[in-house]
């Protein structure tokens, strides 16, 4: 284990919007933030971002009987009533849970800030603290912390993640260190997978719920000669364990950087990919016959049809090809109970070409 | 420290995690009130005084079988009542999602609290010995009101003491003298900073989600690094 960089954590201190909004507003100001984090979960439920495209204030004031917001413009609703509401922008009290005071007028955090603890959301979450904007730490691939969504099951989450993540490559660590030509998203970097495996690794650690560790597990001991899959998750008080397995498909660069690697995975590699991962499920089951194991095979699709290293310019048709093609499966694990249907997820070029 | 204690802390988890998530999970229960036991230690308290202690499961997770037994007694008692968990949190940018009808099974549940289980968890916040616990276990599930919970409960995976009893095999009591010596050293770093600024670090709520996004953080450090 690396010794932890204490230094960083005393730099997280002097960072922290909380600790900021405590020495400038003190204990009730810490009350007021407890408010309005829990109504901000429940606001970023309700509001898509583009609903927000044009900045969200949300606010709590110190004193609760205080209303900063004309009364002429401003209506009283629940958070069910906002999607209605709220086009583009908005300035919203919390006066409780579910009791808000809703304006579509832009108001001046900063002159808010003044007698209220003052969120703002302008594609990231800010809070106003001493007459400025004071943004808030982020790990998660999501513009907002209050807008993470969370998933009970492993299934849904990897849905999530294919049809709202890797799609778009909508993730930090697929944007900036996947792709050769991060500007179009046509050829992978050279060796590509542990940049995939990251961004999966990481996003379900914050997304899935009940779950004991998400463990990336290439160092584990080889069953029977066999390589572990990728990413192992385990339940506590339970025998319940996933393994995920990552594999890519599609051209990438090669070492040198200045053409197409020779290695070109594709559909016969991702059914090697299965069949490994089965030939691991069968070898696991025998050593731990009492865990209930299952597979689940992750493909990142990075296919596009007539790419060749200098190709300056790739049709529409070309570019999304393989949108709607899916992988033949031969044989189709997933008729096995243990077997999860392999996902795959296609990661589509920037702007393609229409 | 005797079994009110032990009720408190089950129900006032319980409770404190209902509103931001929708419920825990008994898995979710115990990681939290690991955090609430960190904190007091944070607070300079001993964490053998805790009322029990926890050791850690061989993958890694924090486990208190005083805890986890009186849990059960509450369910049975229907003090606390066992929920079909949300499928997942109602969110704009998932409902699309939602309509994928496949059945999977077992239905996840999550734990909240019956009208005799808050009746009963009024009494005993009356009991000096559960007030005084109050602060910590609000700092723990109050954290999930300003991080995702799920990054909660894997952030705390990466508490030094777990980390260290994921190297062995059986199961490590947890926080005792030489567990608590790592997490003590990240503690004074955080009161320390904390102190050079006035109106400052009365909230437990602070230190918490700052040394819990720490150990998050660390997590990806590590994983870079290696």
């Amino acid at each position: 284990m690396e010794r932890p960089d204490l230094e960083r954590l005393r730099t997280l201190v002097e960072g922290d919007y909380a600790a900021a909004l405590e020495r400038a507003y003190g204990a009730v100001g810490m009350e007021r933030l407890r408010l309005l984090a829990t109504a901000l979960e429940a606001i970023h439920d309700q509001l898509a971002y583009e609903l927000m495209q044009d900045g969200v204030t949300v606010f709590a004031t110190i004193d609760p009987a205080q209303r900063p917001l004309d009364a002429g413009t401003t209506i009283s609703a629940t958070v069910a009533r906002l999607p209605s509401l709220v086009r583009g922008r908005a300035t919203i009290q919390v006066l409780g849970y579910d009791d808000l005071l809703v304006s579509t007028d832009d108001y001046d955090p900063f002159a808010l800030a003044e007698e209220a603890v003052v969120y703002r959301f302008d594609g990231a979450d800010h809070f106003v603290v001493d007459g400025a904007l004071h943004e808030v730490i982020n790990p998660t691939p999501f513009p907002s912390l209050w807008g993470t969504p969370t998933f009970f099951e492993l299934e849904d989450a990897l849905e999530f993640y294919r049809d709202s993540i890797a799609l778009v490559c909508d993730c930090d660590i697929l944007a900036e260190e996947l792709w050769h030509d991060s500007d179009r998203r046509w050829i992978l970097r050279n060796s590509p997978e542990d940049t995939m495996q990251h961004s999966l690794w990481r996003y379900l650690r914050q997304t899935l719920r009940g779950k004991n560790r998400v463990a990336e597990v290439d160092r584990e001991q080889p069953v029977a000669g066999l390589r572990p899959p990728d990413i192992k998750i385990t339940w506590s008080e339970t025998t319940r364990i996933a393994l995920i397995e990552v594999k890519w498909i599609g051209a990438s660069v090669n070492k040198p950087g200045d053409g197409l690697s020779t290695f070109v995975p594709d559909e016969s590699d991702a059914n090697d990919g299965a069949q490994q991962l089965a030939h691991y499920l069968d070898a696991n089951f025998r050593r731990a016959p009492n865990h209930q194991t299952k597979g689940y095979l992750v493909v990142f699709d990075a296919r596009r049809r007539n790419l060749r290293f200098d190709t300056t310019e790739l049709s529409y048709e070309d570019a999304m090809y393989y949108l709607m093609r899916d992988i033949l499966w031969e044989p189709d694990h997933a008729t096995r109970h243990d077997f999860a249907d392999p996902l795959r997820c296609f990661m589509q070029p920037l702007r393609p070409a229409a | 420290m005797s079994a009110p204690t032990w009720a408190y802390d089950a129900l006032r988890m319980c409770r404190g995690l209902e509103q931001p998530g929708g419920g825990a999970t008994a898995a979710e229960v115990q990681i939290f009130a690991y955090l609430a036991c960190l904190m007091w230690v944070y607070d300079g308290r001993q964490a053998s005084d805790w009322g029990y202690t926890f050791s850690a499961t061989p993958a890694g997770s924090p486990y208190a079988r005083d805890l986890a037994a009186t849990t059960d007694r509450l369910r049975a008692r229907g003090l606390i009542v066992d929920r079909l968990a949300p499928r997942y949190r109602p969110n704009a940018a998932t409902a699309a999602h939602s309509a994928n009808g496949r059945s999977r099974s077992p239905e996840p549940r999550v734990l909240g609290v019956s009208p005799v289980g808050a009746s009963e968890l009024a009494a005993l916040a009356t009991l000096q010995s559960c007030s005084l616990r109050e602060r910590y276990l609000e700092a723990a599930t109050s954290a999930a009101r300003l991080m995702p919970l799920p990054a909660i409960t894997d952030a705390v995976t990466y508490e030094p003491g777990l980390r260290q009893a994921l190297r062995r095999t059986a199961k490590t009591e947890l926080l005792d003298t030489d567990g608590v010596t790592v997490v003590r050293e990240q503690f004074e770093v955080v009161i320390d900073a904390l102190r050079t600024h006035e109106n400052q670090g009365e909230d437990l709520l602070v230190p918490t989600v700052i040394w819990v996004g720490f150990l998050a953080e660390t997590a990806e450090t590590d994983r870079r690094a290696a």
